[in-house]
């Protein structure tokens, strides 16, 4: 019996774990602020690619990591506003491996739009 | 040279230790997050460090036994039995989150796909394990590690406001979200005292062989190794919390740390930063598989050690084995080896007082240590550090859930 209680008490915190993790913000300033960070450091990636500070395999793989963090906000976004600048920021991070001036123009536009939204 | 050979355990202990995936990735949220406010907990779990592993170190030397040995003595079998449970299961999640983390940054660096890897990784890890000897171990990944000192070049290049910086050294909470604050106290200090850390470090002191007459070695591996340790820990909040708090940018991934390093000093920046966490993270993984072997070994007072080759202890090599093929199953699933680091830190902190508390008992009996026992400063500093761990102990989960895992 005592050596069940050390058990139970993971489990319980497992599970407390498993909440504290669903506890995803819905809250619309958030989610601007959770945009705004993406798109800010899609910039910098961009920004970088595009004055050759970055290498291919690096920007490659980071903008897809960025845009799959897009990809999982979208489906909690519940002002148009906020989905279609996550559709924007998402097709500038497709973008941004093969044309990173371009992208870093749009995702620099994209931040500022997100400091708005976020107000 | 040799000065500087002898203080690779420390070295090692650091790097893959404290700069393991989980700290690169708390200290740059942290930084992002509050910019230099939290530098001065930084500083108390290197404090922490540095005082348990001296004394960890100095057991090892003096009596020729490791951690487990002693939390099984003091403990009794059962309620060891109930700390060896749960250091394996954080052991076991760190080697997922290291196994993954190295994939991650290989990933980043050749541009193949992550699983394949993995599979990589996994090969990779098996035969540095098998073949590589403990001395070796220790100076290749240690050293190599010392690339991610690029992000203290960072920090310079990104000038920061350094009267901000010394005040981040003064504990404050200027904050609306004192839940998200509290959460990176405990994360910071909880994650500079993981318990692998200890582990590792005695039962390498017990792979080196060292007797009393090393204990200066000890003591120059704690506070050099470690320290080294804190400066990377500085380096990352400060250039986080001069390149991405400005800009709003909360990173996540082992890119986005990356790229502070990238932005001020360009690609050569950002290899130095990806091979640098690619070797800190790869000893981390090797420090936390050899911690759970050796952790076994002792507690059931099995045969041990790499210095006996691979057949000469076989049992504790089957457990290597085992835990990093456990670990590599864990992220094959698909988890996110982040998100394994940070619940691993906070489940780890929850364990904290039952390794450290049983360190302090042995450094202090005069039977075991004899004239080697611990002296008042080292009483004053064990005591004090043992009061924070249990208080960031109780307060681990609540802060974890009131601060949506540090999202506010």
């Amino acid at each position: 019996m005592g050596q069940n209680v050390p058990v139970r008490r993971a489990l319980l915190l497992a599970a407390l774990v498993l909440l504290a993790g669903c506890g995803q913000s819905t809250d619309p300033k958030k989610q601007a602020d959770d945009l705004g960070s993406v798109a800010a450091e899609g910039a910098l990636l961009a920004h970088d690619a595009a004055d050759g500070s970055s290498t291919g395999p690096f920007t490659r793989v980071h903008s897809g990591v960025l845009r799959e963090d897009v990809v999982e906000l979208e489906p909690k976004l519940k002002q148009r506003a906020l989905s279609r600048l996550a559709d924007d920021i998402a097709s500038a991070l497709d973008e941004l491996p093969d044309r990173p001036d371009a992208a870093a123009r749009r995702l620099d536009d994209a931040a500022d739009r997100a400091e708005e939204l976020a107000q | 040279m040799k000065g500087v050979f002898a203080i690779a355990l420390g070295i090692l202990a650091a790097i893959g230790g404290f700069v393991d995936i989980g700290d690169i990735v708390f200290n740059t949220a942290a930084g992002a997050t509050f910019g230099y406010e939290l530098l001065w907990a930084v500083v108390i779990g290197v404090g922490g460090i540095i005082t348990y592993a001296e004394m960890c170190g100095r057991v090892a030397a003096v009596s020729e036994r490791a951690v487990f040995d002693a939390v099984r003595e003091r403990l009794g079998f059962q309620v060891g039995l109930v700390a060896l449970v749960a250091a394996q299961l954080v052991n076991l999640l760190t080697i997922a989150a290291e196994v993954g983390g190295v994939a991650l940054v290989l990933e980043l660096l050749s541009g193949l796909p992550y699983r394949a890897l993995l599979v990589l990784a996994l090969l990779a890890l098996v035969l540095v394990l098998w073949v590589m000897p403990f001395g070796w171990i220790e100076r290749v990944f240690g050293y190599a590690g010392l690339a991610l000192l690029v992000f203290a070049v960072a920090a310079i290049k990104l000038h920061p406001d350094w009267a901000q910086v010394a005040r981040g050294f003064v504990p404050k909470a200027e904050t609306d979200n004192l839940a998200v604050y509290g959460y990176y106290v405990v994360g910071l200090i909880g994650a500079a005292m993981v318990p692998y850390e200890v582990y590792f470090y005695s039962s390498g002191a017990v792979e080196e062989r060292w007797r009393p007459k090393d204990l200066g070695i000890n003591r120059a591996n704690a506070l050099v190794g470690y320290t080294l340790g804190g400066v990377l820990s500085f380096a990352l909040m400060i250039s986080a919390g001069a390149l991405l708090l400005p800009q709003g940018i909360s990173p996540e991934h082992l890119g986005s740390v990356a790229l502070v390093a990238e932005v001020p000093l360009g690609q050569i920046g950002l290899i130095l930063a990806l091979v640098g966490m690619l070797f800190a993270i790869s000893g981390a993984a090797i420090d936390s598989v050899f911690a759970g072997a050796y952790n076994l070994a002792q507690f059931f007072g099995w045969e041990w050690g790499k210095y006996r080759h691979n057949a000469g202890a076989p049992r504790f090599t089957i457990m290597w084995a085992v835990m990093l093929v456990l670990g590599f199953l864990v992220v094959m699933t698909g988890v996110d080896p982040i998100l394994v680091t940070e619940i691993s830190v906070v489940f780890s902190v929850v364990a904290l007082p039952l390794t450290y508390l049983p360190i302090l008992l042995v450094a202090n009996d005069r039977a075991y240590m004899g004239r080697y026992g611990n002296g008042v400063v080292g009483n004053v500093f064990g005591v004090f550090y043992l009061a924070v761990l249990l208080l960031i102990a109780l307060a681990a989960i609540p802060l974890l859930i009131a601060s949506n895992m540090g999202q506010g």
